[in-house]
This record gives structure tokens, C-alpha cells and sequence, in this order.
């Protein structure tokens, strides 16, 4: 029950953890009462937290001293429920630290699956979206708060008078990845003869990819895609890493071909896209291409491995008529032979919402022998279910009056899609329009009945990202506003018996998930789920039938289609929509934490930019920050620019997510100035049953004025300082400067164990910034606002540098995590008037905030300039109490006027000192900084560097290990590992080594 | 220093025409007793309304933040360690000349001692105020001096430069206020003779029972020249100090062994500037041009021609020391300097300390009350933004070029340095109201000397 979970962790073992739960074990008659007892507990211990926020409308009925004290609850002590994470559809495994009834920290649940311990920027942000302010917070009818009572009867009543009319019933939702949700939903859509209509906003795994593999495969899935046995992987346009359905089970299993390299060599990374992406970022070639060359690429690479392929000719014939592909040809040579000498090891993946290259792509995976090795059509995704007629057809059909009652769960398609103006309007004059949202979009404002749903972190809920992976939530807090479960509301208002959500779940794992088991047994097996937050792979997995391969007609048809497609114009200039890896598809766009996180590859926080290339902002005649509008179709934003090199000269990038109008009420910290003019959404055009966000014919002008972007870094390159490095070979040494030792004046200091060290692998890490907000959500590190952030005053401890070398045009991409090296010789520690930042025995450069006085000299004496000064009363601005429960108890919060910095998470290593001390355990055995427990590539290794085994030891004894201003004599506490551009079998452009 | 007194030949009196003695207590003592005129009014508004607009400045930055100025995550001073630096320079004049300038026996000090000390106490105030205000938490500063607490004994970091500030600055100022005051003694006296009424009692007050006897005079003769003694390592220790500031740290531009010599040439030169422009107003308005005289003038021009020189030495030199180490920061600091975005910054500095003193080889531009004044302030301009370009132009491009960024400062920050010049001449201008501005007993010593060389000379 303590911080640290080396000890046997409650959720994962199900014989250690319930042994010593006495009600939850011992309650074998009855499937329930154990977690009755349960969720008693967990009602009473939120009161303590959450009655500040309650107390105002809802009556606090538990406000009474504990007679018999819940078991593991112990104030202040917190303890740790496994859950999965909601704050998108790929459902990673979470395990949330709760104190005293709330969660104050989320984190990567290691025993999952997919997401194998990783969790994401934006799932880390979840935290702070439950404690948002501006979250609904109870339903709604035509703008007046109602009790659920009156709405469900409202909306019972509009649905009978729907079907009595004949109209449709239609729910439209983000891809339900949950199968009890999605029985929930089917169930009430089957009493009322309704469909569901799954639609996912925002670029990656695109409708194409589905119908591609139903034109191929008979069904229209997404594989899943397994990079960690993928030797060379090519990716066309596609951002997996950053922005894909998986982000973080592609990045554990990407990075864990790449840790693998010293065993299995080094793997291949080639990168064919329009707009530098974090995928791109992190390949070891970069070919520039706009979306027409990227087709065409595609479907040269099929025809060329077609041709050298066995039972390839019929796809080679299809071919035929293919256009020339100019300067790629060479290039595209070598690549088909590349991919063929890697057979069966290797992936090829597209973002394309084009039919012909998803079906290239597909038919090279399936040529290649991927299929069955990196591709997996057996267990596909199940993260992306959407097709795009699909919802074209719903919006015909709202435009003609064929729909009778449009439930939105979740989604703001007002807000996220081309025409939000048509949509509104058909909303408003539905019989019945429903929004089940917690937040108050744009949609919950069009549409009369607004169900303010609960956060994730409220519910009950269970999940299958993939088949065979089940996994389960559970309410980590009692609910803060009078909200409902969004699967309970349907449950109402399909008039089944069970409404009560948790029940409905259980009855469905009883069925189907447990099917042979005794009631007795199920209560036990239910259990042990919710502690593990999964259930174990023995469970039955309904095995996918093996797939038809398709039939040769349609297919050689559709490739000969996209063959005849007009050949592609290099320099007609195109927009592309892109996700950003903080706002993704801008669910989250509200919450300060994402808002402030500065994108690893613009630099920029708080403002949307639209990225051009160099070539391209010198002929618009524009700079970093200048307005420009660009207009596609009918629709046009206006952003600031952002000069990217590594951007291609005719694609002009624009990231979605940003303009809502309800971005104005931003949590506690002042919006940047924004309008709808923002909303790169409404560039997207719905055209042929596909929403084509990328290759989307532009045109673009200054038009004026400047929006000074809040850029975090305004050097791009390393100016020739050895500061980061990358190497050509896992082998290869890096030449960094260092000093020898024993040059201490006073001869060498006692080194008692632990001497904390920290190891980054550069070579793993891809920038994807999950620990930076990690980070801040453990250290209570302010949000400032994007004033704030313009003025240099970002307040993150750790921030991942980014530094283009080599070509200006395409140049490599180098990230490095920041954070205070705790310098054994630490240059700050000396000019410190007062001794408030001074040196443990473990090593830690420790910050002793109240007696910090503010002169600021450490900072501006730090070599890394890692200490961040509050500026003003940061924590002041978290005014409404609700959102101050997300502030971290182990954590002082500091006032304005004093100096802070990482720490190495001290307030984790102190408890883990503590909890060891009492056992008689090494302490170093355990603990995981909070950025080091985010990564998804597992890139960081913390210890006792006294320890001559272990992972800390055998990264910091590799040839690529180096550290950053070693030669200042400060001796810093953080190894870095060179990042592997493995050139081998290059077939095009590459860059200087650093 | 002594090569200047050589150049002092006795043909060019100190004191102009033979006033008598009398005349020479009317015009010093006469001005504080009479009302002031409307040019001291006039300048008294000006200088207080700078302090008035200060005092908001540093009202608003006490009570919001440091936030309200321009630095940021990478240039953690600007402003307000520039205006320090600055005003401890300031601050350095005045002890020269009456400490050292007494010790070599410099009778030329005599007429301009008095004011150039006062300016001293109040440049050492102005300085003293920005470590205070430059705190993220002002109302905590005592915890930067050593004094027994119930914290644990919690001890100030003996090790930091800053630390050792408290003791420089403070030692420095306490020094310089007794050495002030003590030559103030015997004029006090005077004074206290003049007047009537409380000022009379005010006056007798502060000139401790002076009575002028011979055993008097001899006694306050030792104890100023001891006092000298005392002085005299201050004016080189503060501004020593002052420079491990930013010697003894890491960042490219500021670790560098030359900065001791470099900063206390510079502090004399800024100083003299200072006395040369504060002078030329005073005596013009003081109308005692016979005391304060063209010569005095043109010994302090010497004296900046000197330390110019010396300055400009120290900048080339650092511009050689980064080229011959080889190590890419500090060359790279140094082309940045002189090529980065506050290169105007650095150049306006060369311009200012370097080119422009050069004038003063010419004894008549020496001579050259427009010259003079205009140098004198340029000199200052320059040395201001010496210190500017040593805090932020290191500070903004250090070694990581991820944390690069850049500095611009805010109103209140310039609010601040108006201030500090508010207060340094609303100080100034009651200092002339209340004491006198020229030490006149050393005056008549002079002119007692004067007249035996005369006499010497007819003779």
C-alpha cells in the first residue's frame, strides 16, 4: 500500500494481493458483496476530497467518521488501482495513485499488453481533465439543468415519437472499443431499429485501411501492426509513433527492435512523407514526397516486388500503366530491393486515406510475407472501426430529414469535421438531438439534450484493443458532479432491466468472458480482473477465422484504377492535415497540461502554426509567426507560420485539434488568443466516401499581422557543439569530451549507495514528450499560458530538446530529454547565497524551496539551464477547488519569487528509502522516476550507479554512452546514449553525422 | 596616479584669484543658509519625480513578481544586476580620491573630495537597493547576512560570491560614510558657528564639539589619514568582489581571470566620469568656479583618458584570451558580443569607453566645458552598458543552444533605473542643501599653501 510497488503489487498477483483483503476474499457466496464493500469504501474515502467540490448541490450523505475503517485505505497513504486509460480509444493500461479517495497521478499499467507500462502525454493529462472546472457537470434540457429523472423521460418520449414517425435512430460515436459499452449501445439501437456510426476525427489509421483489407481480405479490419519484429519498416506518410490509434504499443514495440539492435542488428527506418512527423523524425532515412508521389511510390514498390514475387504477376499487370517516378526511381529501386531482402521481417504502413496506396501497402505486407509475422489480420485493431461513407451516409441522410434522433457520444463533430455549420443547424432541428459528452462542446451546445457523461476515471468500463486483450476500469473516485456513465445512459433509455452500468458490465463477463463459470467462481475471477485490471490470457478468444485471400478481380481492378490516377504535379502547393502529439484530434485540446506541452518538432506551446518549409516561406515571403491563411476548397484558416525544415516545399502542414469555441474556458489558465479561423478541421473535405485530410489542393497567402508563437526553442541547431551526438552503428563510440578523473582538488568524495544516475537512450527515445507531462503531474509543475510561455517562462523540469543536423532542407532530427543532471560538482550549489540548494549523500543536487530568496544566480550559473523560477504566484491561478485536487500531496508547492528544478522525483526515492529500511531491502532495487515509469520506449534507466550489474550499468558501459558538458569538470548525474542512424543499404539522401 | 601630480606644476593655481578666506566660507556655507534658487527646484522635482516613478516601479515589482520584468528561464538578470554593477562603479570615485588621492598627497583632491564622497555614499545606496529588489522574496534578504537563528543554526553559503557581496558592499558603504562624515567634522563646525536656532543645534550635534584647537586639528588630521589607510584597500577590494560575481561561474563571458582589474579600472572610470558631470552642474550652479576649477577638471579627463585606456585594454584582451583558448563557448561568446543580436549594445560600450575618451589627448578639448560634459556622459553610457553587455549578452547564449533566447526589458524595469537615478540626485541635491558641497577647510589649506608657494615664488 505504500509509493514504491516493488513488493508483491497488489493488482498484478492475484494470490499475494487478496490475500490480505479480508471482505474481498472471503465473500465467496455471492458475485457482489465484496464490491459492494469495495465501492463503499472508495465512496467514503472520496468524501474527504471531493465534498469541497460536491457539497454544492448534491446532499454529502457518508459524512460520518469511518466506524470500521475501510482495509486498505490509510489517510495519506496512497494505494494504486489498475484501470485502463480512456483519454483515447487504444486503451492503455493505467494504474492510478490514489490518496485519500482521489487520483493524483496516473501511470502506465506494466503488466498490459500493448501498452506494456507506457502511458502517453495525453493519458498522463487525463488527470487533469477529471478535475477540470468546465467539465459538465450535470444534464441538461435545451439549456436548463434538469435532474436524470426528467431527462430520460424527455428522451423517451422524443424516441417514441421518432419511431412512431418512421425516422432513424442513429448513434454516432468514436470507435467503441469497448465490447460491453458497444453491447450497451447495439442493445438500445436494436429496440429502436438505429444504427451506429463510428467515426474517429483526426489523421491515422484512415477508413482506406479498412476498405483496402475488405477488398483483400473480406473484412474491413485494421491489422495490427508489430514493429518489434519488424527489421526494416517503411512507413509512407504515417505517424504511428506520435499520433497513430497505438502510439504507445507501437513505440514499446518499435523501440524494443531497436533495444534489440546489439542482438538481432540494427533495424531499418525508412520515412516517405510530405510533413515532418515524430515518426519521421525518428527514421533513419527521410524521403520528401507529396501524397500523389507517396501513391506512387506505393504502387512502384508493388509493381517492383510484384514483379521479383511469386503469384505477383497479377499485380505486376495491373501495374502496367504506372506513371514515371522522376527522382525516386533510383531511390524506389533500392527500396523494393531492400524490402525483399527482409522478407518476412519486414513492415510496410501507409496514412494515406487513398484506396490504391492502402491496397499497395497492403498487397506488399502480403507479397512480402509480412502477414502472419508484423502483420496480424488474425487479432487485427480494433481501436479504428469507422468507415467514411459510413458517415457521409449520416450526413445525407440528416441533410434529407431521414433522421429522427442523433445520439453524439463523446465526439464534437460540430467542431470536427468540414461543414460544422450545416451540422449544427441539422442538429438543431432533429426531433431529438443528444450529446453524451463531459465537456461543454460546441455539439453539447446545438443539440437540446445534453448528457454530461462521466470521466473515465469515473466509470466502470472494459476494453479489447485487440482481440485477446481484455481489460477492465474501475471508478477510481466517487463521481465529483452529478454525471452519469455515457453506457448508463443508454441502458436507461433502452428500457433493460439492469441500469445500473457496473452490473450490466458484470453480467456480460459472466456470460461471455466466464461462460463455464459457478457463480462462486466467477465473484473470485471477477475480482482478481478488477484488482489486475485484465484478465490473464488463458481467457478464450473467440479465434478470427483464417481470412479468404481476395479475389484477384476487384483487386487488380482497384490497383490498375489508382495506377490511371492523375500522375502527380510536384509543385502545386497541398495542405495536410496533421495531429500534433499533445492535442492528437483535440479532444483534449482544453486541458493547460497539453496546451502548454511544446510539440517536439515546432517547439511551439499554446498556438497552432502552420509548418512550411524554408523554400516555401522565403517565396510567400514570410517568417516564424507571420499570419498566413490558407485556403483549401472552400474553407480557409489562419495560423502563424512555422518554418520546418525537413517540410516538403509543396505541402503546407496544418494540425487539428486547435479552435474550438468552448477553448475559451481553458482550466485555470488564460486561452490563447484563438478563433474559429483555427479550425483546421474544416479544411477536410468529404469527397468519393472518404474525409481526405491530406493532399488537399491549396492555396495560401500572408495575410497580415503576426500571432508571435510561444516557441520553447529558437536554436535549431547545435552550432557545432558536441552536446548531442548520433552514430552510424550500435558499435560506434562516441568521441565526446571527457575529463579524466580524480581531478577533485579535494580528492574523491565518499560515494555511500545509493549515488543516483540516470541513462537516456537517445537511440529509443522518440520525443514524444509523455514524460514532460509525467513530470508535471508529479511535480505540480504550474501551467503558466501561452503569454507566459512566449516570454521564455515555460516552468517544465524536464523538456526534450530537438536539434536538426545536417541538410537544411531535410535535415536528421536529434531529441534530448533536459532535465537537471544533478552534477556531482553542481556549478549552482556554490553561488547560492543562502545554502538553499545543496548536495545529498546520494548524490541529488536537492532545491529547499522555503529557503529559497530568489536571486536566481543557480540558473543562471546552470550549464543546462534546467531550473525554472516562479515568476508570479503560479499557484494562485488554480483558483477553483476542484482543479487543485489534482496537485500531487507529496509535493510542496512552491510560491512565486523561488527557484525549482527535477529532482530525481525525491519524493519517490525517499519513499521508496523508507518502505526498503523497513524491510531490509535495497532501496535502488525498485524505484522508477515519474518520467522513467511514463516512457512507452522504455528509453530511461535510473539507479544506484555503484552497482556494477543492471540496466543502469550496461547502458552507461556501452560505446555510444556519453554526457553532455562532461568536460565543465560538473560531473552530471545523467548518461546519454547516442542516437543510431543506421545508414546501411541507404538508398537515397542522408545527412551529416553530428 | 602620482604621474599625474608630477604634471601639477605650481604655476597653475588650484584655486583661482586669492578669494581670501572668508569668501570661501560665504560661497560653501552661504548656499545652505540662504533659500534655494529655482534651478535647485527645478532639478529637485525632476529628481524626485524619478524617484517617485521608481518607488512605483519597485512597489509593482514587490507585489506581483519578478514576472513583471523582461527575463526569463535563460537570462535570469538584466536590468537589475546591470544597474548594480553600474552604481557600485559609481560608487568607486569618491574613495579614491579621498583615500588614495590623500595618501599621495594630491592637493588637487581638496576642491572635489567632498562632493565625489557624497556621490560615493549615494551611488553605494542606489547599488545597495537592486540586490534587494532583484529577489524573488525581498522580504526574506536577511537571510543573506550571517546572524544567529533558531533555524538550526542555519548559515549563509560562505562559498557564493553573493555573500561575499553583503560583506564588500556593506563594509565598503559603512567606510565610506565614516570617512564622509569624518571630513565633514571640521566644517560642521563651521557651521554650527553660522547658524542659529535648531539648525545651530543640528550643526553642533554633528560636528561633536568641535572647538578648532591645534590638539584638535592634529587628532582629526591622523584619524582622516588613518581612515585613508582603511579606505584605500576597499576601493579595489569592492569592485574585486563585485567581479567574482561572475568570475567565479561557469557561463561562457563571465568566468574569466581578468575581471578583478578589469572591473575596478572600470569603476574609476565610470566614478570620474560621474564626478566630472556632477561637478561642472554644481559648480556652475554653486557659482564658485574659482574653487572647482578648469584644472580640476582637467586632471579628472587625465584620469579617464588612463582608465579608458585600461578598459579598452581589458576588452581586447578578453577578445584575445577567447581566441587563443580554443574553446568554442567562449569564442563563440565573444563573437556574439560583437555580432549577435546585442551587438549595438556591445559596439555603443567600445564607442563610448574606448574611442571617445581619446578626446581628452587634446588639452584643449580637455579644457572644453562642451566636451567635457558630453564625454563625461557618454563615459557612463558606456560603462552602463558595459555591465549590460557582461550580464545579458553572456547570459542569453550560453552552452546549450536549446535554452537560447533573448532579453528585452519591461517598463518597470526601466521604471527602476529611473528611479535609482531619482534617488541618487534627490540625495545628491539635499546633500548640497544640507552640508556643505566642498570641504572648505581643506579649501583654505590649499589656498594657505598656495600662498606660501606665492610668496616662495615673488620671494
Amino acid at each position: 500500500m505504500t509509493r514504491e510497488r516493488d513488493t508483491k503489487t497488489p493488482w498484478m498477483d492475484l494470490d499475494t494481493s487478496l490475500a490480505p483483503r479480508g471482505p474481498e476474499r472471503s465473500d465467496e457466496g455471492g458475485a457482489t458483496p465484496a464490491f459492494f464493500a469495495r465501492r463503499d469504501f472508495l465512496k467514503l474515502a472520496g468524501i474527504s476530497a471531493t465534498a469541497l467540490a460536491a457539497c454544492e448541490r448534491l446532499p454529502v450523505r457518508h459524512a460520518i467518521p469511518l466506524l470500521v475503517p475501510a482495509e486498505d485505505v490509510t489517510p495519506g497513504v496512497a494505494v494504486h488501482y489498475a484501470g485502463t486509460c480512456t483519454a483515447c480509444p487504444a486503451a492503455c493500461g493505467l494504474v492510478a495513485t490514489v490518496r485519500d479517495g482521489r487520483p493524483v497521478k496516473l501511470e502506465g499499467h506494466k503488466g498490459h499488453a500493448l501498452s506494456q507500462g507506457g502511458l502517453c502525454a495525453v493519458g498522463q493529462a487525463d488527470l487533469r481533465a477529471l478535475y477540470d472546472g468546465h467539465r459538465l457537470q450535470r444534464p441538461s434540457l435545451g439549456g436548463k439543468d434538469v435532474t436524470w429523472a426528467e431527462l430520460d423521460a424527455a428522451v423517451k418520449t422524443k424516441l417514441d415519437e421518432v419511431q412512431a414517425a418512421g425516422k432513424k435512430v442513429v448513434v454516432l460515436s468514436s470507435t467503441l472499443v469497448s465490447p460491453s459499452a458497444r453491447q450497451a449501445v447495439l442493445s438500445f439501437l436494436a429496440a429502436y431499429n438505429g444504427t451506429l456510426i463510428e467515426h474517429d476525427p483526426g489523421p491515422g489509421a484512415p477508413s482506406a485501411l479498412r476498405e483496402a483489407y475488405q477488398i483483400l481480405s473480406g473484412r474491413a479490419l485494421a491489422p495490427w501492426f508489430d514493429a518489434s519484429k519488424a527489421d526494416l519498416l517503411v512507413s509512407l506518410g504515417d505517424d504511428p509513433l506520435g499520433t497513430g490509434p497505438d502510439p504507445v504499443a507501437f513505440t514499446a514495440s518499435w523501440a524494443a527492435r531497436r533495444r534489440a539492435a546489439e542482438s538481432q542488428g540494427a533495424p531499418r527506418h525508412v520515412q516517405i512523407e510530405g510533413s515532418l512527423s515524430l515518426t519521421g523524425a525518428n527514421a533513419d532515412e527521410r524521403w520528401l514526397a507529396t501524397s500523389a508521389e507517396r501513391r506512387l511510390i506505393a504502387l512502384s514498390l508493388l509493381s517492383q516486388v510484384a514483379h521479383r514475387s511469386q503469384g505477383g504477376q497479377a499485380v505486376a499487370d495491373a501495374l502496367k500503366g504506372l506513371a514515371p517516378l522522376g527522382e525516386f526511381a533510383s531511390r524506389v529501386e533500392a527500396l523494393a530491393g531492400e524490402l525483399l531482402k527482409h522478407r518476412g521481417h519486414g513492415l510496410v504502413v501507409s496514412g494515406a486515406n487513398d484506396l490504391g496506396e492502402q491496397l499497395a501497402v497492403a498487397l506488399l505486407n502480403r507479397l512480402l510475407g509480412n502477414e502472419g509475422k508484423t502483420v496480424d489480420l488474425t487479432r487485427p485493431s480494433l481501436l479504428r472501426r469507422g468507415l467514411d461513407r459510413e458517415l457521409a451516409g449520416l450526413l445525407t441522410s440528416l441533410a434529407s430529414g431521414d433522421v429522427g434522433a442523433l445520439f453524439v457520444l463523446g465526439l464534437d463533430p460540430v467542431e470536427q469535421g468540414p461543414d460544422g455549420e450545416a451540422l449544427k443547424a441539422a442538429l438543431g432541428k432533429l426531433p431529438l438531438a443528444v450529446a453524451i459528452t463531459d465537456r461543454p462542446t460546441a455539439t453539447a451546445a446545438a443539440c437540446r439534450v445534453v448528457a454530461a457523461a462521466h470521466h473515465g476515471l469515473e466509470s466502470w468500463g472494459d476494453f479489447e484493443p485487440r482481440p485477446g486483450v481484455l481489460t477492465l476500469s474501475q471508478p477510481m473516485t466517487r463521481p465529483l458532479f452529478a454525471t452519469r456513465s455515457a453506457f448508463e445512459s443508454f441502458l436507461h433509455w433502452s428500457g433493460v432491466p439492469t441500469t445500473d452500468y457496473r452490473l450490466y458490465l458484470m453480467e456480460r463477463w459472466r456470460k461471455d468472458v466466464f461462460p463455464g463459470a459457478q457463480a462462486a467462481d466467477f465473484g473470485a475471477l471477477w475480482t482478481a480482473a478488477v484488482a489486475s485490471g485484465s484478465v490473464s490470457g488463458a481467457v478464450a478468444v473467440a479465434a478470427a477465422s483464417a481470412l479468404p485471400s481476395g479475389s484477384a478481380g476487384p483487386v487488380t481492378e482497384a490497383l490498375a484504377t489508382a495506377a490511371r490516377a492523375t500522375p502527380p504535379s510536384h509543385d502545386a502547393l497541398e495542405a495536410e492535415l496533421i495531429a500534433e502529439v499533445a492535442l492528437r484530434d483535440g479532444r483534449r485540446a482544453h486541458i493547460p497540461w497539453l496546451r502548454e506541452l511544446p510539440d517536439p518538432l515546432t517547439r511551439a506551446s499554446w498556438v497552432p502554426c502552420v509548418r512550411v518549409a524554408p523554400k516555401r516561406a522565403a517565396k510567400l515571403g514570410v517568417k516564424d509567426g507571420d499570419l498566413i491563411t490558407v485556403e483549401a476548397g472552400k474553407a480557409s484558416v489562419t495560423m502563424g507560420v512555422r518554418i520546418m525544415p525537413g517540410q516538403h516545399e509543396s505541402v503546407l502542414a496544418i494540425p487539428v485539434g486547435y479552435g474550438r469555441t468552448d477553448e475559451v474556458k481553458l482550466a485555470g489558465v488564460e486561452a490563447p488568443p484563438s478563433a474559429s479561423a483555427q479550425n483546421a478541421y474544416r479544411l477536410a473535405k468529404l469527397e468519393g466516401g472518404r474525409l481526405l485530410l491530406s493532399g488537399l489542393p491549396a492555396s495560401a497567402r500572408p495575410s497580415g499581422g503576426r500571432s508571435p508563437l510561444p516557441l520553447m526553442q529558437v536554436q535549431s541547431e547545435t552550432a557545432g557543439r558536441p552536446v548531442i551526438h548520433q552514430v552510424a552503428s550500435y558499435q560506434e563510440k562516441v568521441h565526446g569530451e571527457h575529463l579524466p578523473e580524480g581531478r577533485d582538488l579535494f580528492g574523491p568524495k565518499p560515494q555511500p549507495s545509493p549515488q543516483w544516475h540516470m541513462a537516456i537512450d537517445l537511440d529509443a527515445c522518440t520525443g514524444c514528450s509523455a514524460c514532460v507531462v509525467a513530470c508535471q503531474a508529479e511535480n505540480n509543475i504550474a501551467s503558466v499560458g501561452a503569454e507566459e510561455m512566449g516570454r521564455h517562462r515555460d516552468m517544465h523540469w524536464l523538456r526534450i530538446d530537438r536539434y536538426y543536423v545536417g541538410d537544411a532542407d531535410n535535415p536528421d532530427v536529434l531529441f534530448e530529454p533536459m532535465l537537471c543532471q544533478q552534477c556531482g560538482h553542481a556549478p549552482c550549489e556554490t553561488v547560492c547565497p543562502v545554502a538553499a540548494t545543496v548536495h545529498s549523500t546520494d548524490g541529488l543536487n536537492q532545491q529547499v524551496y522555503n529557503r529559497c530568496v530568489g536571486t536566481r544566480y543557480c540558473a543562471n550559473n546552470c550549464p543546462y539551464k534546467t531550473r525554472r523560477f516562479n515568476w508570479f504566484n503560479n499557484e494562485k491561478k488554480l483558483t477553483d477547488p476542484v482543479e487543485r485536487l489534482v496537485l500531487n500531496p507529496d509535493v510542496v508547492v512552491r510560491s512565486r519569487g523561488v527557484m525549482e528544478k527535477c529532482t530525481f522525483c525525491v519524493q519517490r526515492l525517499q519513499a521508496s528509502r523508507i518502505a526498503a529500511q523497513k524491510e531490509g531491502r535495497q532501496e535502488w532495487a525498485s524505484v522508477e522516476t515519474a518520467c522513467q515509469e511514463s516512457c512507452p520506449a522504455r528509453a530511461i534507466s535510473f539507479g544506484d550507479q555503484n552497482q556494477a550489474e543492471g540496466a543502469l550499468a550496461a547502458q552507461r558501459k556501452k560505446p555510444r554512452a556519453f554526457q553532455v558538458l562532461a568536460e565543465l569538470g560538473v560531473e552530471p548525474r545523467v548518461t546519454y546514449l547516442a542516437r543510431v542512424r543506421n545508414r546501411q543499404g541507404a538508398t537515397g539522401h542522408h545527412g551529416e553525422e553530428a | 596616479m602620482s604621474a599625474i601630480g608630477h604634471s601639477l606644476s605650481a604655476s597653475q593655481p588650484l584655486i583661482l584669484g586669492d578669494p581670501g578666506y572668508g569668501a570661501i566660507t560665504h560661497d560653501v556655507a552661504g548656499s545652505l543658509e540662504g533659500r534655494p534658487g529655482t534651478a535647485w527646484w527645478a532639478a529637485f522635482l525632476v529628481a524626485a519625480s524619478a524617484l517617485g516613478v521608481g518607488v512605483v516601479a519597485i512597489g509593482y515589482t514587490i507585489a506581483v513578481g519578478i514576472g513583471t520584468w523582461g527575463l526569463n528561464r535563460t537570462v535570469g538578470w538584466g536590468f537589475d544586476i546591470t544597474n548594480f554593477v553600474f552604481w557600485v562603479g559609481i560608487g568607486h570615485a569618491g574613495t579614491l580620491i579621498s583615500a588614495i588621492l590623500l595618501l599621495l598627497r594630491q592637493r588637487w583632491r581638496t576642491s572635489i573630495a567632498r562632493a565625489a564622497e557624497a556621490m560615493t555614499i549615494f551611488a553605494v545606496m542606489c547599488a545597495a537597493l537592486f540586490p534587494f529588489i532583484h529577489m524573488g522574496r525581498p522580504w526574506l534578504a536577511f537571510w543573506m547576512g550571517p546572524y544567529p537563528n533558531t533555524r538550526g543554526s542555519l548559515w549563509v553559503n560562505f562559498r557564493s560570491p553573493l555573500v561575499w557581496d553583503v560583506f564588500a558592499i556593506s563594509t565598503y558603504f559603512t567606510v565610506s560614510l565614516l570617512f564622509w562624515y569624518l571630513g565633514m567634522v571640521p566644517d560642521f563646525g563651521t557651521l554650527r558657528d553660522r547658524t542659529r536656532g535648531l539648525k545651530q543645534r543640528i550643526y553642533g550635534w554633528l560636528s561633536l564639539g568641535w572647538d578648532g584647537s591645534a590638539r584638535t586639528w592634529q587628532r582629526y588630521e591622523k584619524a582622516c589619514l588613518l581612515m585613508a589607510g582603511l579606505a584605500t584597500p576597499l576601493v579595489v577590494s569592492v569592485h574585486t568582489i563585485v567581479s567574482f560575481d561572475f568570475a567565479t561561474s561557469v557561463i561562457p563571458g563571465w568566468h574569466t581571470t581578468i575581471f578583478p582589474p578589469y572591473f575596478v579600472a572600470g569603476a574609476v572610470f565610470s566614478g570620474f566620469a560621474m564626478v566630472i558631470t556632477l561637478l561642472m552642474v554644481t559648480r556652475k550652479v554653486m557659482h564658485i568656479e574659482y574653487l572647482i576649477t578648469d584644472k580640476h577638471l582637467e586632471q579628472m579627463a587625465k584620469v579617464l583618458l588612463t582608465t579608458g585606456m585600461l578598459v579598452g585594454f581589458a576588452y581586447t584582451t578578453e577578445l584575445f584570451t577567447a581566441w587563443y583558448s580554443g574553446n568554442m563557448y567562449e569564442r563563440f561568446t565573444f563573437m556574439n558580443r560583437a555580432m549577435g543580436p546585442y551587438a549595438w549594445a556591445y559596439w555603443l560600450m567600445f564607442c563610448c569607453n574606448v574611442f571617445v575618451p581619446q578626446v581628452f589627448w587634446s588639452k584643449r578639448l580637455r579644457h572644453s566645458a562642451a566636451v567635457l560634459f558630453v564625454g563625461s556622459l557618454l563615459v557612463n553610457v558606456g560603462m552602463w552598458f558595459e555591465r549590460f553587455n557582461i550580464v545579458v549578452t553572456s547570459l542569453h547564449r550560453d552552452y546549450l543552444p536549446s535554452s537560447w533566447s533573448h532579453y528585452v526589458p519591461t517598463l518597470t524595469e526601466v521604471g527602476i533605473l529611473v528611479g535609482s537615478f531619482g534617488l541618487f540626485f534627490t540625495c545628491f541635491l539635499l546633500f548640497v542643501r544640507v552640508a556643505p558641497v566642498v570641504a572648505f577647510h581643506e579649501v583654505k589649506h590649499t589656498l594657505a599653501q598656495q600662498r606660501e608657494e606665492a610668496r616662495h615664488a615673488a620671494a
